[in-house]
């Protein structure tokens, strides 16, 4: 039985009325790296799931295997933009508390420093060996400007 | 000379510094002038995996800045590429997302107006070729490369617009100019998979030993990369990958700067070479044997 999150139905659609017009012919599937090495991954299943707004998809840890390579949204016949739904999803987990532990603190390094990665002193060691600039961390700046659309 | 704000992105900064180093050694000797601002993450893909309203108003801030010193950015990673080319369409084209997006930026003083533009290196050294050519006084003949260009130089095309993401030819020409000699192989176009090391090392692994299985019996002597995430999956995490599966051979890894670097006199030293993990004596002697014959021709 496929349950259906009418929430979730809405905030895909909201922004990305496209993906409507899937109809299923699975190039993305065909073109995606991530699939080729592990089937489990399916791009093609994910947008029908995500389309019908299946509870299902919430679920399923799998579309965080993606590689961000765009190569679906390159190929797709019809404009569905498959990465882009993908990144709704994530979004809509992330704002229901719903996203995996390491994506939460990379984002909230980010946030804190400025950088992807952390700043130690072994970097900045290396990076002075060959005379370049220490780096630093970029302070509060960030955190007076980010936080999801709406919770100003 | 022409001035540019130099986004070199986080994985240069943090984790191959030497990419950085090599690129403002050679950028200003080919008529580029580079300024440091005070850019953050881009942001990446995983951040916009979180929260696209943040990615988009931390991206904003960063082409904000270069707008505030009228400079156009040059970027050393496509991923950043990405980002910043895209979050300046999208702005540029929402007139209302525009004006949320600037209610934060207020917050610190800055205001997007959409004046400025972001390229991958490549992009300008492409639309500049002449001037690489004048440059080139150790050409580097024989030497045998794979071309690996990577996702986000050329995906999505219609934000990129630089090649065409089946078959690219751009970074080819770049390196021909070089006197580089390019080896086609089956997996040219194959995602490198960086994103999955760190939480599916197994499948990263395949992609790596299929990628450099497949150049190698091509008769490669090495990668050329556009990206430092393409750079650290082949370099590094190739040694990890090999040790996992057991495979035979290996090839190191150049960024396409590094190549430059060597064309134009500098040594494997100057360019950053012995930073990377993959190496290769055979083609090390290769590379000081052209400098050789390059001094006796002189
Ligand atoms: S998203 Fe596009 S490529 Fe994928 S199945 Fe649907 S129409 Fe085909
Ligand atoms: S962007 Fe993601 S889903 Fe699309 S082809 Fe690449 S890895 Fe597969």
């Amino acid at each position: 039985m496929i349950s259906i999150n009418t929430e979730l139905r809405r905030k895909i659609l909201e922004h990305n009325e496209d993906i409507k017009k899937c109809y299923q012919c699975s190039t993305c599937s065909a073109s995606c790296p991530v699939l080729r090495y592990d089937p489990d991954f399916n791009p093609r299943i994910l947008i029908i799931k995500a389309l019908y707004g299946s509870e299902d998809t919430l679920k399923s840890k799998e579309f965080w295997k993606c590689l961000s390579c765009d190569r679906c949204n390159e190929r797709c016949p019809q404009g569905v933009n498959p990465y882009n739904v993908l990144l709704k999803l994530k979004n809509f987990l992330f704002s229901q508390n719903l996203a995996p532990k390491e994506r939460i603190d990379a984002r909230e390094l980010i946030i804190a420093t400025g950088f992807s990665y952390p700043i130690s002193s072994a970097v900045n060691r290396k990076r002075e060996s060959i005379e370049l600039e220490a780096l630093e961390s970029i302070g509060e700046e960030l955190k007076k400007i980010v936080g999801i659309e709406g919770a100003e | 000379m022409k001035q540019y704000a130099l986004f070199t992105g986080c994985t240069i900064k943090a984790a191959l510094p030497h990419i950085e180093m090599v690129a403002r050694k050679v950028l200003p000797l080919l008529d580029i002038e580079i300024e440091e601002l005070a850019f953050t993450c881009c942001p990446n893909a995983d951040f916009r995996s979180t929260d696209e309203y943040s990615w988009l108003v931390v991206a904003a801030r960063n082409l904000a800045l270069a707008e505030k010193e009228g400079l156009e950015i040059l970027s050393l990673c496509p991923g950043c590429t990405q980002t910043l080319k895209e979050a300046n369409m999208i702005l540029k084209d929402d007139n209302s997302l525009r004006a949320r997006i600037n209610k934060r930026l207020e917050r610190i003083g800055l205001i997007f107006k959409g004046t400025t533009e972001a390229n991958h290196h490549l992009v300008i050294l492409h639309q500049q070729i002449d001037i690489l050519i004048q440059r080139i006084t150790t050409p580097l003949y024989g030497i045998k490369l794979a071309i690996h260009s990577g996702c986000h130089l050329l995906m999505p095309s219609w934000i990129m617009q630089f090649d065409n993401p089946e078959r690219p030819t751009k970074l080819e020409e770049l390196i021909k100019m070089l006197g580089g000699t390019i080896i086609d192989y089956p997996e040219k176009t194959l995602c490198c998979g960086f994103t999955l090391f760190g939480s599916h090392k197994g499948t990263a692994s395949r992609i790596i030993r299929d990628k450099v299985e497949s150049a190698y019996l091509a008769g490669a002597e090495a990668f050329v990369v556009p990206c430092p995430s393409c750079f650290q999956q082949l370099d590094r995490n190739q040694l990890v990958a090999k040790r996992e599966l057991k495979f035979e051979y290996q090839l190191p890894v150049f960024y396409y700067l590094q190549l430059v670097g060597l064309a134009m006199g500098f040594d494997l030293d100057e360019v950053g070479y012995y930073h990377g993990r993959v190496r290769s004596p055979e083609l090390e002697e290769k590379i000081k044997s052209l400098r050789r014959k390059e001094v006796v021709n002189i």
